[in-house]
């Protein structure tokens, strides 16, 4: 009878510690309601993947016959050949975007690019805590405050630590109410979080709806070859929902298919959770940095509005610039909840949501720079 | 110093310029974009 207890008898304590993992997130996804879709899967697939001899992964049995595991098969499929995952998933999340409010207010563009800057700064702290430069360049990437670009980008360069980024860019994106606003007060003034910002939007017609998604893919391109696949599929997602005649398959973009591709990716992630690459000092420094990186990018976007705020006639809310990460939509309601806490008749959330999309296009793009700038180094 | 911290203040930069100078670019087009397909009002 001892084949009954040798499963229980070979679990590491590494093991054990990733089944207190997997329920954590399981905990955060229901009872704190923290990106239930991604981390209930990844929480679960944590302790999957850690079961002894788990038959989710690739075993050699006894007798040497090779039995082939669901999660590992899906991860080599799904992420490690050509990062399909979290690709796909990008059609379904352009295919939600609405640009109206960025495409009557352009200016929130600059938004986007300024608050990708704690990707750099967090890059910088990374190398400085000696990791190498592709595993800094993956762990920076959790500023981008965009899931599937950190997946894709820690994959794409080969980092050991694919697992850890992905724990550490949801759980903080689901973070942003409790980082963000804290990250703001620090840099801002009661006053300059009281400015009024009217809105105005100017009509954004059909045709420039439709063209928008073209043009982003092809100058992103141009500048960053790298960035085509992320931008690509964010904006195919996006033409399909503009384009006024795939109204179907625009609707399956948003829904079924970005349920199902978020479903897989959270179990598919799960196998870079296994104990012997997860349990190790360096996740939480990952952990750490990514918490830097978050608040560098809020820092960066509110005082990037400042500096705006010493050329322009119409004053710009500093915190609007904070709304310049891709945690869409969170970020922009956070500003917005911020905007009416200050003042009651403060409404900032269509400005908010100009940038907060913005920082979806600079996300992208900024993945693809980094791995286009990375490659010169490798 | 770190040749790793170094090459990452140069990605920093440039990635930086990089954004900025799509995102410029991209407000230009809005921009034109939004005088060459301005609607008619009936």
């Amino acid at each position: 009878m001892e084949f009954l207890i040798s499963g229980a008898l070979s679990v590491t304590w590494q093991q054990l510690v990733m089944y207190a993992v997997g329920a954590l997130l399981i905990y955060l996804a229901i009872a704190k309601d923290f990106e239930p879709a991604l981390l209930l899967p990844m929480g679960f697939g944590a302790i999957l993947v850690n079961l002894p001899l788990s038959g989710v992964l690739n075993q050699m049995m006894a007798g040497g016959v090779a039995s082939n595991g669901i999660i590992e098969w899906l991860f080599k499929v799904g992420i490690g050949t050509s990062e399909a995952l979290p690709l796909l998933l990008f059609i379904g999340i352009g295919a939600m975007i609405d640009f109206g409010p960025l495409l009557s207010n352009p200016k929130m563009l600059l938004f986007g690019a300024a608050a990708q800057f704690g990707i750099f700064f967090a890059m910088a702290v990374a190398a400085l805590l000696g990791f190498s430069l592709k595993d800094a360049a993956s762990i920076g990437i959790i500023g981008a405050a965009d899931g599937p670009t950190a997946i894709l980008v820690s994959q794409v360069l080969h980092s050991g630590y694919t697992g850890a980024i992905a724990v550490a860019a949801y759980s903080y994106m689901a973070l942003v109410p409790i980082i963000q606003p804290a990250a703001i007060r620090l840099v801002t003034t009661k006053a300059e979080r009281r400015i009024r910002m009217r809105y105005n939007p100017a009509a954004v017609s059909r045709s420039a709806r439709i063209l928008f998604p073209i043009i982003v893919t092809i100058l992103a391109g141009l500048v960053a070859p790298m960035s085509v696949a992320l931008v690509g599929f964010l904006m195919f997602g996006n033409l399909i929902r503009e384009c006024g005649r795939l109204g179907s398959l625009s609707e399956t973009a948003q829904k079924e298919l970005a349920n199902l591709v978020t479903l897989l990716l959270g179990l598919t992630v799960s196998f870079s959770m296994r104990a012997e690459e997860f349990v190790r000092w360096q996740t939480l420094l990952i952990l750490g940095i990514g918490l830097i990186a978050f608040t560098f990018d809020t820092f960066a976007g509110v005082l990037f509005a400042k500096f705006l705020n010493l050329f322009t006639k119409n004053k710009i809310n500093p915190m609007v610039g904070a709304a310049g990460i891709s945690a869409f939509p969170m970020s922009a309601r956070v500003i917005q909840k911020m905007g009416l806490k200050e003042d009651p008749n403060n409404h900032l959330l269509m400005h908010a949501v100009g940038a907060n999309v913005a920082g979806q296009i600079g996300s992208v793009v900024a993945g693809g720079l980094v791995l286009s700038l990375i490659m010169r180094y490798l | 110093m770190n040749e790793v911290f170094l090459a990452t203040l140069d990605i920093m930069w440039k990635g930086m310029a990089g954004i900025f100078t799509v995102m410029i670019l991209l407000m230009g087009c809005v921009r034109l974009l939004a005088a060459l397909t301005k609607e008619k009002k009936d």
